[in-house]
């Protein structure tokens, strides 16, 4: 153990720990960073956002049909506030517009598909007249503090009104002929149950999975950063005929892949923990007990999970991730007899550990993969196979190496 | 002239570096191969051999007389009465869309206005030409441009970057990790040396990168037929520009490049970059021992110079100077020849990048040397 220990304190030296910090300091600031400083992003979302946090605040996890009329209830305050903005606005009132349902007519008639280029400026005006009306806050409408324009706040409560609403009806039509087995099987399951009652938006859950693509980014970087010049090192400075002639012998090697091992678990903790902690600030906990696949979230996942659990498998897959990428990291260090090689090596496993997350692990987890393929947890199971070939060539290298001639 | 070989001899013997030029091209290959071909360019570039690459009378009299097919009628469909979309086309008109994007104010404004009253004079020219009135692949030259320089010129770019950057490590790092640095720093060259090792990974990495290039480019034009296409004007009325502030516009590039010239003209600045970043190796290189920690250094300062114009206030120089620098112009490879977009401030940003760096870059390399001469090897 003491000497697992001794390789550990030599992955973790004081040098390649700030050139990580850095690289993660620099990292947040060009990537991770809009996640948390532009969440919720434009509009409606952000008036969405808002909804659905003090639904989920209310409500708890899963919202009943009478919870959402009382809910509604905002909206006669918020249309009462627009018909009292419009009124006071002479070119709406010149327009023929009184009230805010007149304003909706003439946004769509004007709007049609037919409408001419005169009848679309004419739509702009009117817009721009009513944006400028609506502009102000409306204190008076329940919890929302802040809530900036009002015709966005109303657009959003019409559209959470409308999902839940038809969202069964939706989800039958999803069943058509053609939809994979899984998929069919999915939305039954979901109609069967209060499942798509979940409250939490999909906005919440695209921005948290965007942020664990760059947390994931990160995991592939340092964990090769770090672990891939230990055994490097060694060969450059030629200790091996050394360390393969001491009382511990050969099965050094087998206590340095277990220090890479460890040290990998450790550095995710140490990721998970630090931007986990920064994530917090979006309150997106609020939502922990909402199940993903829900009214909200326009999204199905392929097993029933609450956001909770779904962001917990992701952090248990960056885990995994790591750990596969520690073990290439490991092998390539046995087969590079420099620094120079070792980058060189490194470069393409970097590439090919970014394209493993973009575009198959965390694309879209429990989702299109899983569906195309028939298996439920097609990304878990892909990082669960990866440590596992990884080990499997690990394990590979510490047999040879005992063997191998060192003279 | 005999250590600058002995030298390139060191980092040719080196599998690293000859792993990772096969690497790179594996990954081409599969990018190539990933995107796949488009039958309709191919019969493009097949027919424009005869019908001329200039949508006029003549051509269209030369395509009716084409054998009937369901390209052929696209084709005729797509490029009956083009319009010349530079013929009172008002470039100036970008210059406020960026302004009130970016809230500028005083003379970063002027500047950009600036800017495109020169884009405009391209334009006028390119009016009178009738550049936008080229053919190139007609309705599928958007996505086949991008295909190009978009995504295989860009891939070969940053590879040509990376080359160049271990390269230089190597040879500078050689020394090191053989232990051989008190004899060769010792001898009758002495650190001297160091410039010849510099000639050495430069002329290594330009070859390693134009032979990759070789290999690519044959590769994708066997798989993808240009034909007649080569001599069709890149800023064709089909071919357009994408950004988030004015949507899709014009393709207009301040000269008039052939397909052919532009790619030639794109090889060019890629080297001039290769160069650059040869020269930031060189620095990382003779002040970091290790080569490991000197690659990391250059990485993250890489990442560093994308992070910094992100956090500067949008109105000022410092901000779009930093879009002069080799990182910001390996991002903005698609642009090149071009206004380069909002948050370049300048014309031929590329070329005006490329010559400043190179020159900031030559004086840091010449004091890295310097400190070198005097730096305790032990």
């Amino acid at each position: 153990m003491s000497v697992t220990l001794h390789e550990i304190k030599k992955i973790w030296n004081i040098k390649t720990i700030i050139v990580v910090a850095l690289l993660c300091a620099v990292y947040y600031v060009i990537s991770m960073s809009f996640h948390i400083e532009h969440y919720p992003n434009g509009h409606p979302q952000t008036e969405a956002v808002a909804f659905f946090t003090e639904l989920a605040a209310k409500y708890g996890p899963t919202l009943e049909p009478e919870e959402l009329d009382e809910f509604l209830q905002i909206r006669d305050d918020l249309i009462r506030e627009a018909d009292r903005s419009i009124t006071e606005n002479s070119y709406l009132a010149e327009k023929g517009i009184q009230c805010y349902a007149d304003l909706r007519e003439s946004i769509n008639k004007l709007s049609a598909v037919e409408a001419t280029d005169e009848e679309r400026l004419a739509l702009q005006t009117i817009m721009a007249a009513y944006y400028q009306v609506s502009a102000n806050v409306v204190p008076e409408s329940g919890d929302i503090a802040g809530a900036p324009v009002l015709e966005f706040m109303i657009v959003a409560l019409d559209d959470i009104a409308d999902s839940y609403k038809n969202s069964p009806t939706r989800l039958k039509e999803y069943i058509a002929d053609t939809a994979p087995g899984l998929y069919r099987e999915r939305v039954e399951a979901m109609l069967s149950t209060d499942e798509y009652r979940g409250i939490i938006y999909g906005h919440t859950v695209e921005n948290t999975l965007q942020y664990i693509q760059g947390l994931a980014t990160l995991v592939v970087l340092t964990t090769l950063i770090l672990f891939s010049p230990l055994l490097t090192y060694d060969r450059m400075r030629k200790v091996r005929i050394l360390q393969y002639t001491t009382k511990t012998g050969r099965k050094i090697i087998g206590a340095q892949l277990a220090g890479v091992l460890l040290s990998s678990v450790f550095l995710t903790t140490v990721l998970v923990f630090i931007f986990g902690a920064i994530y917090s600030v979006n309150n997106t906990q609020i939502f922990w007990n909402s199940y993903v696949s829900s009214f909200g979230s326009y999204t199905i996942l392929s097993v029933p999970l609450t956001f909770g659990q779904y962001v917990m498998i992701l952090i248990g897959m960056l885990y995994l991730i790591g750990l596969s990428l520690s073990t290439i990291a490991f092998v390539l260090s046995r087969f590079c007899s420099n620094l120079i090689a070792l980058t060189a090596g490194l470069i393409p496993a970097a590439v090919a550990g970014e394209i493993l997350c973009f575009e198959l692990v965390f694309s879209r987890p429990f989702n299109h993969l899983c569906f195309e393929t028939g298996l439920a947890l097609f990304e878990p199971i892909v990082c669960v196979v990866l440590p596992a070939l990884g080990a499997i060539a690990a394990l590979c290298v510490v047999r040879r190496e005992k063997r191998v001639d060192i003279a | 002239m005999r250590f600058v070989r002995l030298e390139i001899r060191k980092i040719m013997s080196s599998y690293a570096i000859w792993g990772f030029i096969a690497l790179s091209f594996a990954f081409n290959v599969l990018l190539i191969l990933s995107k796949g071909t488009d039958g309709y360019s191919d019969y493009i570039a097949g027919v424009s051999v005869e019908t001329g690459v200039y949508v006029d009378k003549d051509f269209n009299q030369k395509l009716a007389a084409l054998t009937q097919s369901d390209y052929r009628e696209r084709l005729t469909w797509e490029t009956a009465g083009l319009k010349d979309v530079f013929n009172g086309y008002n470039a100036e008109e970008i210059a406020e869309a960026y302004i009130h994007a970016l809230h500028l104010s005083g003379n970063t404004a002027e500047d950009m206005r600036e800017k495109y009253a020169a884009l405009q004079n391209s334009v006028n020219e390119k009016a009178q030409r009738g550049d936008s009135l080229s053919l190139y692949f007609a309705g599928s030259t958007y996505e086949q441009h991008k295909k190009l320089f978009g995504g295989l010129m860009t891939a070969l770019c940053r590879e040509g970057v990376l080359i160049a950057v271990l390269t230089m490590l190597l040879v500078l790092g050689h020394e090191h990790i053989h232990r051989t640095e008190q004899v060769v720093y010792t001898a009758k060259s002495g650190r001297r040396i160091v410039t010849k090792k510099c000639i050495a990974a430069m002329l290594a990495g330009f070859g390693a990168y134009l032979l990759l290039t070789a290999f690519t480019l044959a590769l994708y034009f066997a798989l993808n037929d240009y034909g007649g296409v080569w001599g069709s004007n890149v800023s064709s009325g089909f071919n357009a520009i994408q950004d988030i502030v004015t949507g899709f516009r014009p393709f207009v590039t301040w000269n008039s490049f052939t397909v052919f010239t532009y790619l030639l003209a794109t090889i060019g600045i890629s080297l001039g970059i290769m160069f650059c970043f040869s020269l930031v190796g060189f620095v990382a290189g003779t002040s970091i021992r290790n080569s490991y920690i000197a690659f990391l250094a250059v990485f993250i300062m890489s990442i560093l110079f994308v992070a910094i114009p992100m956090m500067l206030p949008g109105n000022t120089y410092a901000m779009f100077v930093f879009t002069l620098t080799p990182v910001w112009l390996l991002l903005k490879q698609p642009l090149w020849f071009t206004d380069g977009g909002m948050d370049v401030l300048w014309r031929h940003f590329e070329t005006t990048g490329v010559c400043l760096s190179l020159a900031l870059l030559l004086l840091f390399a010449v004091i890295a040397f310097h400190k070198f001469r005097k730096k305790d090897i032990l």
